[in-house]
């Protein structure tokens, strides 16, 4: 009997053709960069990649470059993710107050949110501030429109429901139409963590403050290529890890809304 | 009996005051408290649309509705609508018992143990008590029309208002149900209205039947149903009482217009 | 006679011929068209000086200015191609050299002057009346510098450390140089490390105070920057390269004869879009050197060690081409 788990091995045997696809591009670069196909200085070099990955994860620097992205892009998301629902909710299901503020909404979203760093950075420094700031501006419009769409695609059904059992407006909102929203709701909140991500890893690299993205760019700079991609990668680590987390949380939320 | 519910001069109109569209011409309606009362009519007719007026989910465009001497403009307390798609009418991510409580447990504090009592109290009257763990994506239809009446009766209501409830079960199934909510009915002394496109439902269920005309609806004629009871499945629908019944009900239906 | 089948083989080998021989000498011919990626700041007056006045015509030469933000930017472009040369800080050619990219310096650049002409032009700001005169008073402030972890930085540490100071105890801010009087005057930082035209700025600012450069205070006559090129250009153009020498030397010379001279600040303004009234103001550029201090860049280096910008050694005198000595 396998001490592995049935489940687990016949997901690993749907992903195996994927991972050996990548495998054989990794030795691919290899193979090129070691016998100079490619530009040797620049380009990747999977083997001292991993070499300068191991130093990087064991340096100081590391734990406290993770925990600052990681610790900006979380409060930047969380408050975003609350501002957008509460806002979504608050705009989906009052009409008058989607009039007013959906004019306002159309002006801001399709403003290509890097393009405000520059100002921001201008309002409010450097620091801490400024990144919560621009994960914020960032994440909120995926989630809120997200949340509106799902306040209005909302099985009328289910409404009525909650009106013939006089549940107020409250009770309406938080106990049925949020549950019954928050599939799209996930949905806006995914692409929101990618975007924050990316946002802060931007104002980490404009700034050389602090971060990965930081760490990333200093790098760069002093011409320490492998370990440029060395961050880069644990850059995608970071980012595969948060998609993963997502999806599982994702799972234990919503685990109804196939069945309908 | 008083008169529970009074319905008076109701009529209803959709659409573009340019191009209206008129549901519901005027409908005169008075039923009694404990009474069962279904409504009939040909599809399309407005009898949902009527039903939905009744239950205050809709706002008549003419007359009103009065529930003992009350004005029904929202939905009004004590009253409760089944609905016709009753699988989209139970919240997906409750279980069978939580859709149960969802009904009441927002209303003034009972405690954990007085909400599981009753929710469990009123899964045991609809056979359904085992499954109040389990979602309702994972029971049959009829199940779930069941778990629907278990939660109506849960709130307690004086008035249930049926919408099809029967129509998207299996034949079968639907004589089950039958059989449920006239027990359930003699249990509670509910007052219902029906509202049916299956005659015989009409005929072996209730004490009167409303025939609405073709839309714009209005009432053709009131039945009453003579038909003993307690009414049984199969000698009941082999009465001659039921059987006259049925035939002038369907005769009108069918009779073009 | 020739049959049509003999010609059409005759003029195909012709073809042939002329083609091989066209391709041999293009192989054997330098390049005379130079794509140079500079900063748009004074320390690269010689080479417009050279331009404008005709030298590297003269030589035969061809020179095509491109701006750049600076060498972390420059080098690169250097190796995939697309500068043939490239005015870069010394800090980032030794850098890259250390990280083992073949590059080597080919000419003199600027140099910072030890103090006996003026102040250096570049230097450490701060509001006046705070009491910040040396470089360890700026211990558990704030400094402002374009970039962190490049010349200034490594300067700015320098002199906070001759200061008696720790400089590990002095927050480097990054701030661009036109927002830093700005972020000083709303005490975002206590002190920044500014350049010209901004220093000359902040001398008529009551508000604020010129401490004076720590480049001259660490190390007077500091090779600062240099033109580099690749190890491959330098083997294929050796000619070229001694050429451009010539007709830089011959514009090094043009403006550390002109240094005050009206002409030198209407050069200036052309490409660094300060107003000449404000060059006016400005104390005389340094004098441009002549040749590549080795001594110089061997301190660099030194400093860039203790201060975490280098690990391992570099050798200093194997940083330059021949040309540039």
């Amino acid at each position: 009997m396998s001490a592995v788990p049935a489940a687990f091995r016949h997901r690993a045997a749907a992903l195996a053709p994927g991972l050996a696809f990548i495998a054989s591009w990794i030795a691919v670069l290899e193979v090129a960069a070691r016998y100079g196909w490619m530009n040797r200085i620049f380009s990747p070099f999977p083997s001292a990649i991993a070499a300068r990955l191991a130093d990087v994860v064991a340096s100081p620097e590391f734990p406290q470059a993770l925990g600052a992205t990681v610790g900006m892009l979380a409060v930047g998301y969380l408050l975003a993710c609350t501002a957008g629902v509460l806002l979504g909710l608050g705009m989906g299901y009052h009409r008058p107050t989607y009039a007013l503020l959906e004019p306002t909404l159309e002006l801001l979203r399709p403003i290509p949110k890097p393009a405000l760093l520059p100002p921001l950075i201008l309002l409010l420094g450097l620091g801490a501030p400024m990144k919560i700031a621009i994960v914020f501006l960032g994440a909120l419009f995926p989630v809120l429109i997200n949340t509106i769409q799902g306040v209005r695609t909302v099985d009328p059904v289910l409404v009525d429901v909650a009106r013939t059992f006089r549940q107020g407006t409250l009770k309406t909102v938080f106990r049925m139409i949020l549950p019954a929203s928050l599939p799209m709701i996930l949905a806006g909140m995914r692409v929101s963590l990618g975007l924050g991500l990316i946002l802060v890893t931007l104002s980490e690299m404009l700034t050389g403050s602090q971060g990965l993205g930081a760490q990333l760019v200093d790098a760069q700079r002093a011409f320490r290529v492998q370990d440029m991609y060395a961050w880069t990668v644990v850059l995608a680590l970071l980012g595969l890890a948060l998609a993963l987390s997502f999806d599982a949380l994702e799972r234990r939320l919503i685990f109804w809304s196939s069945r309908r | 009996m008083a008169d529970l519910l009074d319905v008076q001069g109701v009529g209803k109109t959709f659409g573009a005051p340019a191009e209206p569209v008129v549901a519901i011409r005027s409908v005169d309606l008075r039923v009694a408290q404990g009474e069962f009362v279904s409504i009939v009519g040909p599809s399309g007719c407005g009898k949902s649309t009527l039903l939905q007026i009744i239950a205050g989910l809709l706002p008549a465009s003419t007359g009103d509705v009065h529930l003992e001497g009350r004005a029904v403009v929202a939905p009004p307390e004590g009253v409760v609508y089944l609905f016709q798609q009753y699988s989209r009418s139970l919240l997906p991510w409750l279980t069978v018992e939580r859709n149960v409580s969802f009904g009441f447990s927002h209303l003034n504090g009972a405690s954990a143990r007085e909400v599981e009592e009753r929710c469990i109290h009123h899964l045991d009257m609809v056979g359904l008590a085992d499954f109040r763990k389990r979602y309702p994506w994972e029971l049959s239809g009829g199940m779930q029309q069941r778990v629907a009446i278990a939660r109506a009766l849960a709130a307690q209501p004086r008035v249930l208002l049926l919408d099809e409830p029967f129509s998207s079960v299996d034949a079968l199934t639907r004589l089950e149900l039958h059989g449920l909510i006239l027990e359930l009915w003699g249990k509670t002394g509910l007052t219902i209205l029906l509202v049916t496109h299956d005659v015989e439902e009409a005929v072996y269920l209730s004490d009167r039947i409303v025939l609405l005309t073709r839309r714009p609806a209005q009432v053709a004629e009131v039945f009453a149903n003579a038909l003993p009871r307690p009414r049984r499945p199969v000698e009941s629908r082999e009465d001659p009482r039921f059987l006259g019944l049925r035939h002038e009900l369907l005769t009108r239906l069918l009779k073009p217009e | 006679m020739m049959t049509r089948k003999a010609g059409t083989l005759f003029a195909g080998l012709v073809a042939a011929a002329i083609s091989a021989m066209v391709a041999v000498s293009a192989q054997a011919q330098e390049k005379k068209s130079l794509r140079v990626s500079i900063i748009p700041i004074s320390d690269v007056a010689p080479l417009f000086a050279a331009v404008k006045e005709g030298y590297f015509k003269q030589q035969g030469l061809e020179i095509d200015t491109a701006p750049t933000a600076g060498g972390a930017v420059g080098i690169p472009g250097l190796l995939a191609g697309a500068y043939d040369i490239v005015f870069t800080n010394v800090v980032s050619t030794i850098q890259a050299r250390a990280q083992g990219l073949p590059i080597k310096i080919i000419a003199p650049g600027s140099a910072i002057g030890d103090g006996s002409q003026g102040d250096g032009g570049a230097g450490i700001v701060v509001r006046r009346g705070e009491g910040i005169k040396s470089g360890g008073d700026l211990v558990g402030k704030s400094l402002a510098v374009n970039t962190q972890k490049n010349i200034i930085w490594l300067y700015a540490r320098a002199w906070v450390q001759k200061g008696g100071g720790d400089p590990n105890q002095v927050t480097y801010r990054e701030v661009p140089f036109p927002q830093m009087l700005d972020a000083l005057r709303a005490k975002r930082v206590d002190a920044a490390f500014s350049v010209e035209p901004f220093v000359t700025i902040s001398k008529g600012d009551p508000a604020l105070e010129f401490l004076g450069s720590p480049y001259i205070a660490v190390q007077p006559n500091l090779a600062v920057a240099q033109y580099v090129a690749t190890e491959d250009f330098i083997a294929r153009n050796p000619e070229t390269l001694k050429r451009f020498n010539v007709a830089l030397r011959m514009g090094i010379d043009w403006v550390n004869q002109h240094l005050t001279s009206k002409e030198l600040h209407e050069l200036l303004s052309s490409y660094t879009r300060i107003k000449p009234e404000m060059l006016a103001k400005m104390p005389p550029l340094q004098a441009a050197p002549g040749a590549v201090d080795v001594e110089s860049i061997r301190k660099t280096a030194v400093l860039m060690k203790a201060h975490g910008l280098l690990t391992g050694d570099v050798d200093a005198a194997a940083l330059l081409a021949p040309t540039a000595r």
